[in-house]
């Protein structure tokens, strides 16, 4: 009788001991949406051979500005309208001035005077970004430099 | 046998409960926010991130987010300060809700990185406040 008892033990913790060895786990995350802008590095405005045009595009030596946007929902960069924020010495003119892009991931937009707003898709964007002023008169020597503005912000 | 599955079963939610809910996120985050609150402010954190190898100042603006008018009654723990290379750092924002509903946009800059670009990572946070707490 307590044999039978025991043995009948023994079955039930052989079998709980089977059922617990099929114990499921779970990893939970979550991901929350963010947006980091890092710049490669700035742009270089080229100088036209007629001296009426800085660009970052068309011109010898000029480079465009590269920005790293790495998303984890889908946001809205803007690339804001251009200014002069540095001028040679007499430089009195106002410049026309525009920007335009591209990226890795297929953005593509032409010069435009007004900002540009870009749908960001998550996951790592990178973005070249030209500038470009033209003024009907020479530019006088000196230094220049356009600054825009680049946010990332909820779409 | 049923107790065994049904501990079994505890035990598989539970370890789903207890394990870290980790959050690898990069950046200004969160980046949106809506909260229904029930009185006149509002206590948050946001977490900035600094993804360069070197160490950054950082600057918070905080502004309205249809006029873009600067908000000046907003409050930060550190509205400027340091971030480590590579390295998180967690802010709180104070936002009062004097009226039934507030949208409020948060902006970081690391003014060091600031030449022909200047980049700001943006968060759009929206506070309405319960009917109870109006009255």
């Amino acid at each position: 009788m307590r044999i039978e008892f025991f043995k009948k033990i023994i079955v039930v913790n052989l079998i709980a001991m089977s059922v617990s060895d099929a114990a499921t786990i779970e990893w939970s995350g979550a991901v929350v949406n963010s947006c980091v802008v890092t710049i490669n590095n700035h742009g270089t405005l080229g100088v036209a051979i007629d001296g009426k045009t800085m660009s970052s595009d068309n011109n010898t030596g000029g480079l465009p500005a590269s920005v790293a946007v790495m998303s984890t929902g889908q946001n809205l960069l803007t690339i804001g309208v251009p200014a002069l924020t540095l001028r040679a010495v007499g430089y009195t003119g106002s410049p026309l001035m525009n920007t335009k892009y591209s990226s890795n991931d297929g953005h593509q937009a032409t010069w435009q005077q007004t900002a540009h707003e870009v749908a960001i898709q998550p996951g790592d964007t990178i973005f070249d970004v030209h500038a470009q002023m033209t003024d009907s008169d020479a530019f006088p020597v000196g230094a220049y430099k356009m600054t825009s503005d680049v946010t990332c912000a909820p779409n | 046998m049923n107790n065994i599955l049904k501990i079994s079963i505890i035990s598989s939610f539970l370890l789903g409960v207890i394990l870290p809910q980790s959050v690898n996120a990069q950046g200004l985050t969160p980046l949106k926010k809506n909260w229904r609150i029930a009185n006149d402010k509002k206590i948050f954190q946001l977490t900035l991130i600094n993804a360069y190898p070197e160490e950054m100042k950082y600057e918070l603006s905080a502004e309205d987010k249809k006029t873009k008018e600067n908000l000046s009654d907003i409050k930060f723990t550190a509205r400027k300060g340091r971030i480590a290379a590579k390295r998180q750092r967690k802010v709180l924002v104070y936002v009062p809700v004097n009226d039934a509903s507030r949208e409020v946009r948060i902006c970081l800059r690391f003014p060091a990185m600031e030449d022909d670009i200047r980049v700001r990572v943006c968060g759009d946070y929206s506070f309405v406040r319960t009917t109870a707490s109006i009255s």
